[in-house]
């Protein structure tokens, strides 16, 4: 019976893992379904840049702005500009202007632009928010959020501070007052 | 790692290799594997902010990676159905690594107890878990593992007699005239 037990413990390494996508093709997929669950209010502004390609430029106080591509120009979309309104609480979103970078041959939707390979999201600000209208927000940028704190319904405090560029996914701690 | 604060990118590259295997050898096809885990990995993303706080992410992802080979298999077995022709089999040609007798023996137990055992030592799960993930009592996972182990042992031969594994074994002990 052991030796049975030992066999397919075994398979745990010899059978040969099917190669996957990457976090970031994943994390674009959910964030796809998440828009598209949301009716795509999540997108607040976009604005025709340059030779085509649309881009949106999300502003948030004492950060560089980001530019996020939502179609690649070569699609031949028509140059049009669609405007709504921005759900509450999100960020200020203003029109974007054309940038230097290209975007990748395969950018469908909302490839946020970073630093480093892996996508950098700008953490809101959602003080004084309430705490279901706070985590709405920040899930619907992709990060998750931990509540902790008081008996209060508005978060009084946020960690990492809004304004940083933290990588989609990571956690965001919320404090209630 | 604590509920509520791990970090997806993290969590996709710790869980992922498990869960394809997993499915390869539940289900025999590697594509469906890939897809189904790509599938449920972009779904947990898409509500990560309440997946990451459960008790078992793992457990939540294994449980929709499931249901999405499940619900695959069934899709082929109708369109075949509406082509007229026979359901492919599942390819149950064991990848070259791997140990062709148990491949063929776990690959001929009924579904639930290839799920059960699959779960048990492929993925690593606690009996617990794996009542969880099929949505099945703890009590009942043990009784599919027993049943399973049992078909198991009697699928291969016993040690120490090379070459008679490709020949049908008896079930019950032959007696002497």
């Amino acid at each position: 019976m052991n030796d049975i037990e030992d066999r397919l413990r075994r398979l745990q390494t010899t059978v040969p893992a099917p190669p996957l996508p990457g976090a970031t093709a994943v994390m674009r997929r959910g964030r796809q379904r998440r828009h598209r669950r949301r009716g795509g209010a999540a997108l607040a502004a976009v604005a025709v840049v340059g030779t085509g390609g649309l881009a949106i430029r999300v502003a948030t106080a004492g950060e560089p702005d980001r530019v996020v591509t939502v179609l690649d120009p070569s699609d031949g979309a028509p140059p049009s500009t669609r405007t709504a309104p921005p759900p509450p609480g999100q960020p200020s979103t203003t029109v974007g202007t054309p940038t230097t970078s290209a975007p990748p041959a395969d950018a469908s939707t909302s490839i946020i632009t970073g630093p480093a390979e892996e996508p950098t999201v700008v953490v809101p600000d959602v003080i004084g928010l309430g705490v279901d209208q706070a985590k709405r927000v920040m899930e619907d940028v992709g990060f998750a959020v931990m509540v902790r704190g008081g008996s209060g319904s508005a978060v009084v405090a946020q960690s990492p501070a809004a304004g940083s560029s933290m990588p989609a996914g990571s956690s965001i701690s919320l404090e209630t007052g | 790692v604590e509920p509520g604060c791990i970090d997806f990118t993290t969590w996709y590259a710790e869980e992922r290799d498990g869960l394809v295997r997993s499915l390869l050898v539940i289900g025999g096809d590697a594509e469906v594997a890939r897809d189904a885990v790509a599938e449920a990995f972009s779904r947990a993303y898409e509500r990560w902010g309440r997946v990451s706080a459960m008790r078992s992410p793992t457990g939540w992802v294994y449980r929709v990676a499931l249901h999405e080979i499940r619900r695959r298999e069934r899709r082929r077995r109708i369109e075949a159905r509406l082509l007229r022709r026979r359901a492919e089999p599942p390819p149950t040609i064991p990848p070259p690594e791997v140990d062709p007798e148990l491949w063929a023996a776990v690959a001929g137990l009924p579904r639930r107890e290839r799920e059960v055992v699959v779960l048990r030592y492929v993925a690593d799960l606690r009996e617990r878990e794996v009542g969880e993930v099929l949505g099945i009592s703890e009590g009942a996972a043990s009784a599919a593992l027993v049943a399973a182990r049992r078909r198991l042992a009697q699928a291969l031969e016993p040690s120490g007699t090379p070459g008679s594994a490709r020949q049908p074994r008896p079930t019950t002990e032959a007696t002497a005239p």
